[in-house]
């Protein structure tokens, strides 16, 4: 029975091909990095994003009925300067996502000494940024959805 | 059932059939020719035929011939449609949506409505053979108080009594099997329609709506606006919480009244603000563009906008052929063009479904004539008490 159990747990329910188009712009040296978790597992390492690029890989999802969260670690800004990281297009086994990118989060970390002087001028930048594309602050990017990921896409299309 | 009789189809539970979920994406998002009405809708038409939906062009059966079960899991056109569609195959009962669909890609033709009410939920599609019941479409009796000029006497009782046409209607037997059908789906039903004939003045539609206990489902219905405000099926669907009220209307004041023959403008409008009191009903308005209101249509929609009733649809008039719009003077229908193309300035660009049917109104106007209404009108006077020349003074 248990082992009838462990076989569930690592049978695939769902394998799903994601492709990130990212693009960067900056003024500065340095160019932004990216790192991708599903639930914390990398999908992908930290990444520089110099140019246009395509960062594709693969998810498994061995559960129905669960939620998942797909996360966009944005780094390597030092906060001096112009320096942008743009999703240009958001695809799922070749489905162009890119209406759903208005949904989701980016929780930018903003910097202290900005914030601060932000917030003395009656300005409080909230904790979470709904559709951002254009990635100005290192911070987070997250997708949240459910399994099995079609029925949460045609839900949510 | 009380005739002793096992009806599988009456004792249908709700079983759960899981498709694959990225074969039920693909099948609604990704498949032109896919509509669930196949599987889950059903439309009884005055005659007792079946149909996939109002404008289905195939007759499935006819429930005074055959078990509707029967028709609705067995019927090889049934499966024919129904593999076509898995297929991504356009198939010729479902040839007006498919013209539809490549007109404008943004217009929302009756396959959208039917699918996105029901994409979230679990339908096995993958069996051809499977019926489950979400919709229903019932046009189960002609019996109508009206003649008006576009109808015919399988959907007007009246026009059948002056034609001396003689129709089958549905029996009663039967209707008290649908009936039974609705009621135990009832908890799983997306949507009741209702049409005729007109519905209000239909009896069974009354039975019907008072047996349902499930006052959520959703109910469109179909009306002329010509009833006694305590009517007993408008008092029946005030239980309801979202009734989907369609008029019908092609015109305003006198031509109204001669266009629906026996109705009156001031019934009309009486029975419009009524119905506006009445939160539940959610108010849209069907006309059909004809040589006979060409020239009205713009005002007609103007007189809806100023009632912030936006939700307007236009079909276009095929029978009785002389009065398809085509066949407007020639000389006169570069003004109702430039009327309309003026109108469509004005509206916003989210109003997709009226400003595309604006615009199929004057790619009809566009075609070459095809004949003379005269002696179509002539006829059509003959039952009028008053002559078309008085009324439609830019037809002569």
């Amino acid at each position: 029975m248990v082992q009838q159990n462990t076989q569930e747990r690592n049978t695939i329910v769902e394998k799903i091909h994601f492709d990130f188009t990212l693009d960067a712009f900056t003024n500065t040296n340095a160019n932004p990095t990216i790192e991708i978790y599903l639930d914390g597992e990398t999908c992908i390492p930290k990444t520089q994003i110099s140019s246009k690029q395509k960062i594709s890989f693969d998810i498994e999802l061995k559960k129905n009925n669960q939620q998942h969260r797909l996360t966009m670690y944005r780094a390597n800004h030092s906060n001096k300067g112009e320096q942008i990281l743009k999703i240009e297009k958001l695809e799922a086994d070749g489905i162009n996502l890119n209406k759903l990118l208005d949904n989701f989060y980016f929780y930018p970390i903003y910097p202290n000494q900005w914030y601060k002087e932000q917030l003395a001028n009656g300005t409080k930048w909230p904790e979470k940024q709904k559709g951002w594309r254009d990635l100005g602050f290192n911070g987070k990017w997250v997708m949240e959805f459910t399994t099995p990921f079609y029925t949460w896409l045609l839900k949510n299309t | 059932m009380g005739d002793g009789i096992y009806h599988p189809f009456l004792h249908m539970v709700a079983e759960k059939h899981m498709m694959d979920p990225k074969k039920k994406y693909q099948l609604f998002k990704q498949n032109n020719n896919f509509c669930t009405c196949p599987w889950t809708n059903a439309q009884i038409y005055t005659n007792g035929d079946v149909k996939t939906c109002s404008i289905g062009t195939e007759v499935l059966g006819n429930v005074n011939e055959s078990d509707i079960l029967e028709i609705l899991t067995k019927s090889n056109t049934l499966k024919r449609i129904r593999t076509n569609m898995l297929n991504d195959t356009p198939d010729p009962n479902c040839v007006v949506c498919q013209y539809r669909s490549i007109d404008d890609d943004n217009f929302v033709y009756l396959k959208d409505h039917y699918n996105s009410r029901i994409k979230n939920d679990d339908v096995d599609y993958d069996d051809i053979e499977n019926f489950d019941l979400r919709f229903i479409d019932l046009h189960w009796s002609n019996i109508c108080n009206l003649r008006c000029v576009m109808c015919h006497p399988e959907q007007s009782s009246l026009i059948a009594k002056d034609e001396n046409f003689i129709t089958t209607p549905v029996n009663q037997k039967n209707i008290k099997k649908i009936r039974e059908m609705i009621i135990k789906n009832q908890t799983r039903l997306k949507e009741i329609y209702l049409s005729g004939g007109e519905p209000f003045y239909i009896p069974y539609n009354f039975t019907l709506l008072e047996e349902i206990s499930n006052k959520d489902i959703p109910i469109r219905v179909n009306s002329n606006m010509h009833w006694q405000q305590n009517n007993k099926v408008f008092k029946a669907l005030l239980k309801f919480k979202n009734v989907q009220l369609t008029m019908s209307v092609d015109a305003l004041n006198e031509k109204f009244g001669y266009i629906r023959n026996g109705a009156d403008w001031n019934t009309f409008t009486k029975n419009l603000e009524f119905v506006k009191t009445h939160t539940n009903f959610d108010i849209r308005i069907n006309t059909i563009f004809s040589i006979i209101n060409a020239i009205d249509i713009c005002d007609l929609i103007k007189y809806f906008f100023a009632k912030d009733i936006r939700d307007i649809t236009i079909n276009l008039c095929t029978t009785p052929s002389p009065i398809d719009a085509r066949n407007y003077p020639k000389n006169k229908k570069s003004k109702i063009v430039g009327a309309i193309l003026d109108l469509i300035k004005t509206m916003s660009p989210d109003n997709v479904n009226l400003i595309s049917n604006l615009k199929n109104c004057i790619n009809r106007l566009q075609l070459d004539n095809e004949g003379s209404y005269e002696d179509c009108l002539d006829q059509i006077t003959r039952k009028h008490k008053i002559s078309w020349r008085s009324v439609f003074k830019d037809l002569i």
